[in-house]
């Protein structure tokens, strides 16, 4: 498929997507009616993923981005709510023919060491992805192991070794070249370097910015690390509690954070500077339970700018520029 | 006494040489192999490194709290000029906790599940003649002092009740009841959230403050340095490599490893591209002759690989263990030493 | 971040996943798996000579194990009869040698139907979840709730005496551990990342199943193997020794200890040796069962 380069044509759309667990109920709560508990994981995100964008997902453990990022490849299914994948609706269409569909977005994970099936070696695990989509003629198969091999920079002669002799950052690899042997469109990297070492870190960065210039991929980053992010994404959606509060081009969300918990964000994460050092806290107290989600602006009680309308009522996510949208009563103080 | 541990007569703690091996079945695994330093009197000292650098490993070696298959070999762990090391184990009781405390990267684990907040608190105040009200106000007064809400109820409560967060305050409050000279952290934020993580950090500075201690601090991440130390040692297979203050660590390092590590930040905006350390970081039970960085290193020449260098004076309280230092000269870190950065982040 | 480390004595270590360098690899690799476990060793020895003993009887038995002799009856051990004569004149050491036939058939198929329908149970219940583990494990519930032996007897009792019956009233019974053993890995197994890889790329659940979770929750299975084959057989011998088993006149040391029982005061060799045989078999397929759980534990997964 010819991609031209970032183009405003969106890949990915997500409509009012919502996930939530229930709670397991004590048997005498539901004799006594009491309403179902339940976890709201993902709680009405709408977001437009462009075709050869890079888009940041960024918040804080038990945000959703996780939820997130499971529900739109269906591994969690959502409970309402649309994903369109190049204007094909690909949550409501039934298993058997959404897996036809499957090789075109794939999902680079964040544990090395469970990412990869143990028992199958590298040549194997690779050949079969291949094989179950017929990406190629059988008799193509060896010469793109070894072009896969080499895109994600191991050495061929790697390919009949297993998982378990590999240290994290060669499995990560490996875990890229399983999903680029479908030849996917659009992967979602949920915390692909979270487990890695500094060093180790950045050469995995690298390699996805390389394969996602070369291959004219849409990336869905999902992670904490605000440098990483800042790093190697063009926008960034900033979730909180279930909610994307704030969604802009990096390098403006960086410079100039509309959200206060975006600003927060950026506030707490440590400054690679020993002369740039701040005493108070850029937040008190913790995150309440996504179970009991506040009313109002979900951030209101933690907010210095909050005041009654934001207690009352939920702000919207509106463009307040081009590309930029925030959901905040008061984003222009 | 190694060039690195400070001379000075303020030196709180003076480790000399420790070498902590692991000897495993078919191989053993030197992860402390030389270690030298020392920590001034209310100072905060870093170790940094990736995992397998040994950092930890040498923390919970000046505690002595090291075992089987580990074990100590040599070394010194000088603390008010008693060699810990060669107390009688029955006797580091006196030292542990309440002459140096110790907090834990995941708090759960060193916490006592079955046990409430407050006995734990109270353990740690034995010993100080305190009756049992006395004891309760104090655990109260620790618990709000390192910020947990509503102490006086929590108090009762157990380690599982309490989030990531809230685990590792009640662990710092447990710490501090003791009242240590030395507080021993080891990657005390690494599984808290980034808000959290500045919470904490910032707790652990007041209180160093307030009540005059000294922190050792263990973490893999530079940003922790930055913002927690004053002086830094670079571990890299077992050994530091580098030592100095933690501005020529950001400004001027003169250590391959530590060029490579300030190389593969991410630090600026998109578009500046990486320059991460090449290959993988070596295997501890089978470390190559020579210097064990030097299959990474981009500077290395023969000489690297045959013989291990020895720590070099680069500067004022700045010392680093390469051949090649001339080479390093004119070289700079993450940082313009020149003009202070505007809140880069 | 750095993979969280439990304080634990190698915590900053890792030495485990270590980055695999060649000689790191050869040197494992160096050691063969038979230096490592006495017990595999002893067990794989015992094992064998019970396999060959079962399969070719008629090598190595002195006599015919049904010839009758009234003659020769309840003869000590001798230099002719080195374990002594039964009650109709038969060689002991020949009845207990081709007895291993039928003990080893009983072992080996009572564990073999179970572990596969069990193994197929478990995979299903574990993956799906939902109504069918409600209602595959509701059955396991069932079947664990009456003792083993008394739950077989009841079965035979149903259907009759007889080696066919015996099979099925072992496999009934039997693939319940199985069930759960897998079951329990499989839920584990499969909220692993790669069986979630596996999904997102589309494979079928079939292929999910079999070729990404069979393989990686077979083993502490197949350790268990060994010591059922033991229990098989002595649930075997109980009920030869009830009479409800392998039938006469084919020999089965349960049985042989049964019909010796009547004479245990003069004639003790009926009984000891048949008895003797099933502890050997009993501590060989345990050993060999130690080795294996041994040798799979570290070879890690």
């Amino acid at each position: 498929m010819a991609v031209a380069s970032i183009g405003e044509q969106p890949l990915v759309v997500i409509k009012d997507l919502y996930k939530h667990f229930p709670l397991k109920q004590a048997i005498l709560d539901v004799i006594a009616r009491k309403p179902a508990l339940s976890v709201r994981a993902v709680d009405g995100v709408s977001l437009v993923i462009k075709q050869g964008e890079t888009l940041g997902l960024v918040g804080e453990s038990g945000c959703g981005k996780s939820t997130l990022a499971k529900a739109i490849l269906r591994l969690e299914e959502p409970d309402k709510g649309t994903v369109l994948f190049n204007g094909k609706d690909i949550t409501h269409i039934s298993r058997q023919e959404f897996r036809g569909h499957r090789r075109h977005m794939q999902m680079v994970f964040q544990d090395p060491y469970s990412s990869l099936n143990p028992r199958l070696s590298v040549r194997e695990m690779l050949i079969e992805a291949m094989t179950v989509h017929k990406v190629c003629a059988p008799k193509d198969a060896e010469a793109r192991v070894a072009e896969l091999m080499a895109m994600v920079g191991m050495n061929i002669a790697a390919a009949d070794r297993f998982p378990g002799e590999f240290s994290g950052g060669q499995r990560q690899r490996l875990g890229i070249a399983r999903a680029l042997a479908v030849d996917p469109l659009f992967i979602i990297a949920d915390e692909p370097v979270s487990a890695l070492d500094v060093s180790i870190q950045a050469q995995v960065i690298n390699l996805l910015q390389d394969l996602q210039e070369n291959l004219h991929l849409t990336l869905l980053f999902v992670s904490h690390d605000l440098r990483v992010i800042r790093h190697i994404t063009h926008r960034v959606a900033v979730m909180y509690l279930g909610k994307v509060v704030e969604l802009a081009p990096t390098q403006e969300l960086f410079e100039r954070p509309l959200h206060p918990y975006t600003k927060v964000l950026a506030a707490a994460a440590p400054v690679l500077d020993p002369r740039v050092r701040h005493r108070e806290y850029a937040i008190e107290g913790e995150p309440p339970s996504p179970i009991h989600i506040p009313t109002g602006c979900r951030f209101h009680p933690r907010c210095v700018r909050a005041r009654d309308i934001c207690k009352a009522s939920e702000p919207e996510l509106q463009e307040v520029a081009p590309g930029r949208t925030v959901a905040c009563h008061f984003w222009g103080q | 006494m190694p060039l690195e541990v400070v001379k000075s007569g303020q030196n709180l703690l003076e480790v000399e040489d420790l070498k902590t091996y692991f000897f495993m079945k078919d191989a053993t695994v030197k992860a402390v192999d030389g270690v030298s330093f020392s920590l001034a009197a209310g100072e905060t000292f870093g170790l940094v490194g990736e995992s397998g650098s040994g950092k930890s490993q040498t923390l919970r070696s000046i505690l002595r709290l090291i075992a089987p298959p580990g074990r100590i070999i040599s070394g010194s762990v000088r603390y008010k000029g008693q060699d810990l090391l060669k107390v009688p184990l029955g006797e580091m009781r006196k030292y542990r906790g309440s002459e140096i405390g110790m907090i834990f990267q995941e708090p759960m684990t060193a916490l006592n599940p079955v046990i409430r907040i407050r006995e734990q608190i109270f353990e740690s105040l034995e010993n100080k003649g305190l009756t049992t009200d006395q004891k309760n106000a104090r655990a109260v007064e620790l618990l709000r002092l390192v910020g947990v809400p509503s102490p006086e109820r929590r108090i009762e409560e157990y380690a599982h009740q309490f989030s990531g967060g809230m685990r590792q305050r009640a662990m710092i409050a447990i710490t501090l009841a003791a009242e240590p000279k030395i507080l021993l952290a080891d990657e005390p934020t690494t599984a808290l959230d980034v808000t959290i993580q500045d919470q904490i950090l910032k707790l652990i500075v007041s209180l160093k403050e307030r009540l005059g201690m000294s922190v050792i601090m263990v973490t893999h991440d530079l940003g922790i340095v930055a913002q927690m130390c004053d002086r830094v040692a670079v571990m890299y297979a077992g050994r530091i490599v580098e030592i100095t203050d933690t501005l020529t660590l950001f400004g001027a390092p003169r250590h391959p490893y530590t060029l490579g590590l300030m190389g593969s930040l991410p630090h600026g905006a998109r578009g500046s591209r990486l320059q991460p350390i090449t290959g993988q970081p070596p295997n501890l039970a089978n470390l190559p002759p020579g210097c064990p960085f030097a299959p990474r290193c981009r500077f290395a020449e023969s000489i690297c690989t045959e013989t291990y260098p020895e720590m070099v004076q680069v500067g004022p309280g700045h010392f680093s263990r390469c051949h090649f230092i001339a080479k390093l000269d004119g070289q700079s870190g993450i940082i313009d030493l020149g003009n202070v950065a505007e809140g880069r982040r | 971040m750095e993979p969280a480390t439990a304080p634990n004595a190698a915590g900053d270590l890792a030495p485990a996943p270590a980055p695999a360098t060649a000689s790191a690899r050869v040197k494992r690799k160096s050691i063969p798996f038979w230096r490592k476990s006495l017990a595999l060793n002893l067990g794989i020895i015992i094992v064998a000579f019970v396999f060959f003993v079962g399969f070719f009887p008629g090598l190595i038995a002195p006599y015919n194990p049904n010839t009758q002799n009234a003659d020769l009856m309840l003869q000590a051990p001798s230099a002719a009869h080195i374990l002594g004569t039964d009650n109709y004149g038969r060689d002991i050491l020949s009845r207990v040698i081709w007895a291993t036939r039928a003990d080893l058939q009983i072992g080996l198929i009572g564990t073999a139907i179970p572990f596969v329908f069990g193994t197929l149970v478990g995979l299903l219940a574990g993956y799906y979840g939902g109504v069918i583990d409600q209602i595959l494990m509701r059955l396991v519930d069932i079947v664990v709730a009456f003792p083993f032996i008394v739950l077989v007897i009841a079965i035979i009792a149903f259907l009759g005496p007889g080696i066919y019956n015996l099979y099925m009233a072992i496999s009934l019974v039997g693939w319940v551990p199985y069930a759960r053993i897998i079951r329990g890995e499989v839920l584990v197994a499969k909220n692993l990342d790669y069986v979630s890889a596996a999904r997102v790329l589309g494979y079928s659940d079939w292929r999910i199943i079999l070729r990404h979770i069979l393989p990686n929750v077979l083993s502490s299975s197949i350790v268990y193997t060994a010591a059922d084959v033991v229990f098989c057989m002595l649930a075997g011998a109980s009920m030869g020794f009830l009479g409800l088993g392998v039938q006469p006149p084919t020999p089965e040391w349960g049985q042989a200890i049964s019909e010796g029982r009547v004479f245990i005061a003069r004639a003790w060799w009926l009984s000891t040796f048949p008895g003797f045989a099933l502890v050997f078999v009993g501590t060989g397929f345990s050993l060999l069962g130690d080795g294996l759980s041994d040798l799979l534990r570290t070879k890690g997964r």
